[in-house]
Formats: C-alpha cells, structure tokens, sequence
C-alpha cells in the first residue's frame, strides 16, 4: 500500500427501503384462480359457439393457427417498425440537438468481486477519462481472490488525462452488487455518481457526453451504451449484435419519450437527489439496475440514453455463462414488474412507468412465449402436415427484418459491419436460446424457486479497450 | 432436388436443434446451480467496513463544519450554479435517516498500518507535547517579568478602570 494513504473504520448504513411484505401462497392461488376461470370460459365459449359456426374442430385449428400467426405477425412489425421510427427520431434529434457543456464533480463508483482480473484495466480506462472533475470510488465487495491487494495499490492520486484523479477504497463484507454500489454513493460527495460494474471499461468522452443532460434539472439519469468487448466468437458477436440490435436500439427508442427503462449496469449516471427519492438501489430483485430505473421513474424523474457514453463490457463466452446471466437477467426483471406491479394495473398513478412496465412486461413474457410458440407450431406443421416451407417462409421474413435492423443499427453506431450476417441465424438460433430460458425463468420464478446471484467468471481476455481490436463507438 | 425443401429442412433441423440445445443447456445449468443455494443470513442495520484513501492534497486541506442542513435548502441558497462545486457533507433530514439509508458513512475510527502502530504511539507524544507548548507560547504575554498569562493583564486593565 503505498504509504501516503490512509485507513479508517467506518460503518456503512445497511438499511433499505422494503417493500410491503407479500403472501406468496395467497398471490399463487389468485393467479391460478383468475386464469383457471379464464381459461373454462375460452373453452365454454368454444364447445357452445363451434356447432353454430360451419368450422370443424380439425378446421378450428388450423383457422385459429392463422388467426395466431397474424396477431403475431402484426405485433412484430408494430415492435420492428415502432421501435426503428423512434430510434431513427431520437438519434436525428440527438444529431442535431446542441447541448452547453457541463462539468459538475462526479463520483464513478467501481463495485467490484473478485475482479482481479480485469480491475486494473477497468481502472485504467477511468483515468483515461477526458473530463477535468471526478474521483473514482472502488468498492471491493467481499472478494476473496487478489482484488483487495490490486485495489489497494491503485489508491491514490493516480495522473489521468485532465489532471490528478482520487482513487478510495471501501472494503467492506460480502453483501452484493446493490449494497456495494450504496456503500460508494454514501461516501461520494458528489450530486453525481456513475455507477458501472467492475469489468467495464468507458471511453473518454463518455462522462462529459453523459452528464451534460442534467443541466436539464427534471433529468434524474442518464444511460449509456454497452459495448462488447471480447469479440471474434460466435457467441460473443452473436451478443455484440444482440446488444446493439435488441438492446441499444429500443433504448435510443425509449430515449426518444425520456423513459429509458433499464439503465444498464456497466453505465449509468444519476443525480443524487433521484437516487434518494427513489430510496437508493435495493438487493430484492437480482437486477438492482432494473429496480432502481423504475423506482426512479415511479418519482417523475426523466431518464435519457446518452449512444456516445460508451462503456466496453466482457460478455460470456460460454451457453452456460449466457444462460446463467439471462435467466439471472428474466427474473430479476420480472422481480422489479412484480414490485411495481401497482403502477402495471393502475396507470392513474404515473401513467409514464405504466407504459414502461407493459412493455418490460411484453419483452419478459409475452414475447419469448410467441416466439416459442410459432417455432414450435412450425416445427409441428412441418413435420405432421409436411409443410415445411412454411418454416423456411418464416425464417426468411424474420431474417429479412433482421438483416434490415442490424443494418441501420451498425450504420447508426458506426459499428463493425462483419456483425451484418450474424443476422441470418440470429432470431432462428440464438434469440429462440435466449428465449426458452426466459420462458423457462419465467415459470420458476411464478413457482418461487430460490436461486443465487450466480458470479460471472472473467476471463479477462478483453484486455484494454484501447487495446480491443473494433472501431466501435468512434462516432 | 429444389432448393427451397433443402432450405426448408436446414431451417427445421437449426430450429429442433436449438429447442433441444436449449432445454438440454438448461437442464445442465439448474444441475450444476443446484449446489450453491445457500440460505441467506438476516442483515444487520450497519456493516463494519475499511476506508482507503489518499491523505489530502494542500488544495483539499480545509476545515469543514457539518452544517445542518438539507438538500433542497442548499439548492435553493446556492441557486443553479451550485454543482460546479464540490460539495460539503449532506446530512439528510431526520425523519428520512428513520425511513432509509444515509448519504454519509460513519467514521468509527482509524485503522493505522503496521508501520504507524510502532510508531504511533511516539508521535502522538510529541505532536502532544508540541501542541502543548505552542498553544502555551500563543496565549502567554512575554513581559519584564517573564510570560505572564493575558487573563492578569486583562484582569489588571479592568481593575484600573474601575479605579478611575
């Protein structure tokens, strides 16, 4: 350690804001009460309604197979289009729109377990950092690999880009990522803190791209773009694009109303003040990102997505990391709608979050379930029926879509256009992977099974991201 | 053979491929998950913890006095430009320290190296001593007669007033 720094004792307030204590068994019996009698009054209505109608019960299915396919096919193309319209408006009016420069202090809070491996990079990236006023907050959550040890020796004040940069310590006791993140917000004096995970890397220009929102005093955050980092692996660009495609896109979509509605872990910036109404960041939900967005909104707070906050994560590069990220992604998500499901069933409160958690209600559950269902229905007219251009039909619409949002979502970016063909067998291949997981997430976590938070192994492989070998971002 | 049944089965075989790829990685992931479900301890109100920090830089060197006061006030004292400047400590209102979290940890106390532990205890002496002494130079009037404590001449110049 070096020997001009300073150790104290402190305590750090471990309280949350709870939420009202829920009866599992009784919410259970309701669910399967209301849709048991949903569910009888289809089937009445069908067995009373069929002999009236000239239809077969052969005839049934194949008319109600159709019917299915054009809902679906409707709600996808609103989904595509509506979500391109409003990101092509957001980023043309973010184009043309000037902005003042604004440079109040910031804190950027590193929660960080065991993060060994990539710290020292991430650190490095911070102090590469062009802005002129910020200190940087490591919070070691409990590690029990060398990460103390790193951490410790990057204390200080470390030469950065504008200027000598303050780098703290919190080594405080295993407790996760939220706990970890309110550690650092109580220690930072700033009415500004960036809170980002211990593997991401930003680029330069990201905090005085992000923060220059909040000379508008009714901005509560801003969210930034996430990045992969290790790529050139199937799966990893599969998930370059995916992040671009499926993620960025609807964000600068939702930033187009001012309702982000998931400000991403590896980047988000917040006024103190919006995480104080909305009670800080709470560990009840396995995405404490998700629940602190919606809190935030739920107090009339805007949020916007800031493209040019970039900020470079490592993304699992084996299934079993993926699926153990997204299921932990579905349930965390679907933890935060159920919190807030008062503002899903009652848009009189705040009519904002109630459009909001529709659609993370849509994207959680409604739609891996359609996408499952009409692979399955295919799979089963093609294989019962031997209709199996039917399913070769389907792909090419969908990759079609596909190919055409991949291709404005990488100009938009000014991303790697090699990412272009990984559209072909994205929506067959790795989006219905993706899904059955959400489906089966969603089923257990309906079922109230317990599960862990589930530690992502790094590799450390992305090295730098002055180092990582893609021109992203340079916008 | 046309090329659309070709097609037509890839996209079939890609797509039962992935249902069974993903239902069997899934199966695997809950198997090797199942281990570490652990139950979860009751958390405490407040967490023992390690501050590390940077001693202050010469710029950073000022005393500051907690103020009482809240964030809305100080907002509204300080007008719109008040973020440009860091900030001094927040201290939230009583009734929400009862509802949640505080902005500020507590300082219990310092946590000194082993370097500082041997030594520490001479130097507290020392600085003792030398705050001792220096507090004693700056309050003694140095007179003919020697250092005399400024309370007697105070005392001395009130007792010729009255006597005038």
């Amino acid at each position: 350690m070096n020997k001009n720094n300073q150790k104290y004792q402190i305590a750090l307030d471990n309280r949350e804001l709870k939420p009202p204590k829920r009866n599992i068994g009784a919410e259970k019996l309701r669910v399967i009460f209301f849709t048991g009698i949903f569910s009888l009054f289809l089937i009445i209505t069908i067995i009373l309604t069929l002999p009236l109608t000239v239809l077969t019960w052969s005839g049934l299915f194949v008319y109600a197979s159709i019917v299915s396919l054009v809902i679906f096919l409707f709600i996808l193309l609103i989904r595509y289009f509506g979500t391109l319209f409003m990101a092509y408006f957001y980023i043309t009016k973010y184009t043309v729109q000037e902005k003042e420069g604004f440079y109040p202090f910031i804190s950027i809070i590193v929660p960080v377990f065991n993060e060994g491996v990539v710290l020292q990079h991430s650190i490095e990236s911070l102090l590469d950092v062009d802005y002129p006023n910020y200190e940087i907050i490591i919070v070691n959550d409990g590690s029990n690999d060398n990460t103390a040890t790193i951490a410790e020796e990057l204390v200080g004040h470390q030469r950065g880009r504008s200027g000598l940069v303050k780098i703290s310590l919190i080594n405080k006791p295993n407790s996760g990522k939220a706990k970890a993140l309110n550690a650092g917000i109580q220690y930072s004096e700033a009415q500004f803190v960036l809170c980002m995970d211990g593997d991401s890397q930003l680029t330069p220009n990201s905090l005085r791209s992000a923060v220059r929102h909040f000379i508008d005093p009714s901005v509560g955050a801003v969210a930034g773009n996430v990045k992969i980092q290790n790529r050139k692996h199937l799966l990893t660009d599969l998930q370059a694009l995916e992040y671009l495609e499926g993620l960025n896109m609807p964000r600068s979509a939702q930033g187009f109303l001012q309702m982000v509605n998931i400000i991403p872990g590896p980047i988000g910036l917040f006024r103190k003040t919006a995480l104080r109404d909305a009670g800080f960041y709470s560990s009840d939900t396995f995405a404490e990102d998700a629940d602190v967005t919606l809190k935030i909104l739920a107090q009339n707070w805007k949020i916007i997505y800031e493209p040019n906050a970039i900020a470079f994560t490592e993304a699992p590069a084996s299934i079993y990391q993926l699926l153990k990220q997204r299921y932990r992604w579905t349930r965390g998500i679907l933890q935060a709608i159920r919190k807030h499901k008062r503002h899903l069933v009652n848009p009189t409160i705040n009519f904002n979050n109630s459009i909001i958690l529709w659609q993370m209600f849509y994207e959680a559950l409604i739609w891996p379930a359609m996408n499952i269902f009409v692979n399955l229905y295919f799979i089963l007219v093609a294989l019962f029926y031997g209709l199996s251009s039917f399913i070769f039909l389907w792909w090419i619409g969908i990759a079609v879509l596909d190919l055409m949002s991949a291709v404005y979502c990488i100009a938009a970016e000014k991303e790697e256009f090699r990412l272009v063909p990984y559209a072909i067998i994205y929506r067959v291949v790795f989006i219905l992977l993706i899904d059955v997981t959400k489906a089966m997430a969603t089923v257990e976590e309906f079922l109230g099974i317990r599960m862990t938070w589930g530690k992502l192994e790094r590799t450390g492989l992305g090295g730098s991201q002055k180092t990582a070998n893609n021109t992203a971002g340079a916008r | 053979m046309e090329l659309i049944p070709i097609l037509s089965l890839i996209i079939l075989v890609a797509t039962i491929s992935t249902f069974i790829l993903a239902v069997g990685a899934y199966i695997l992931y809950k198997v090797r998950e199942r281990k570490g479900i652990t139950a979860q301890a009751v958390q405490p109100s407040a967490i023992p913890a390690e501050l590390v920090a940077p001693a202050p830089l010469m710029q950073e060197q000022r005393i500051i006095t907690p103020e009482r006061r809240t964030f809305e006030q100080q907002s509204s004292q300080q007008g719109y430009g008040y973020e440009y400047q860091r900030q001094s400590s927040y201290y939230p209102p009583q009734e929400e320290q009862s509802r949640g979290p505080e902005l500020k940890p507590t300082f219990v106390g310092s946590a000194p190296t082993n370097e500082q532990r041997q030594t520490g205890e001479n130097l507290r002496t020392n600085e003792g001593e030398r705050s001792t002494s220096g507090s004693k130079k700056k309050y003694m009037r140095y007179t003919n007669e020697g250092y005399v404590e400024p309370t007697r001449q105070e005392r001395k110049q009130e007792d010729n007033l009255r006597w005038r």
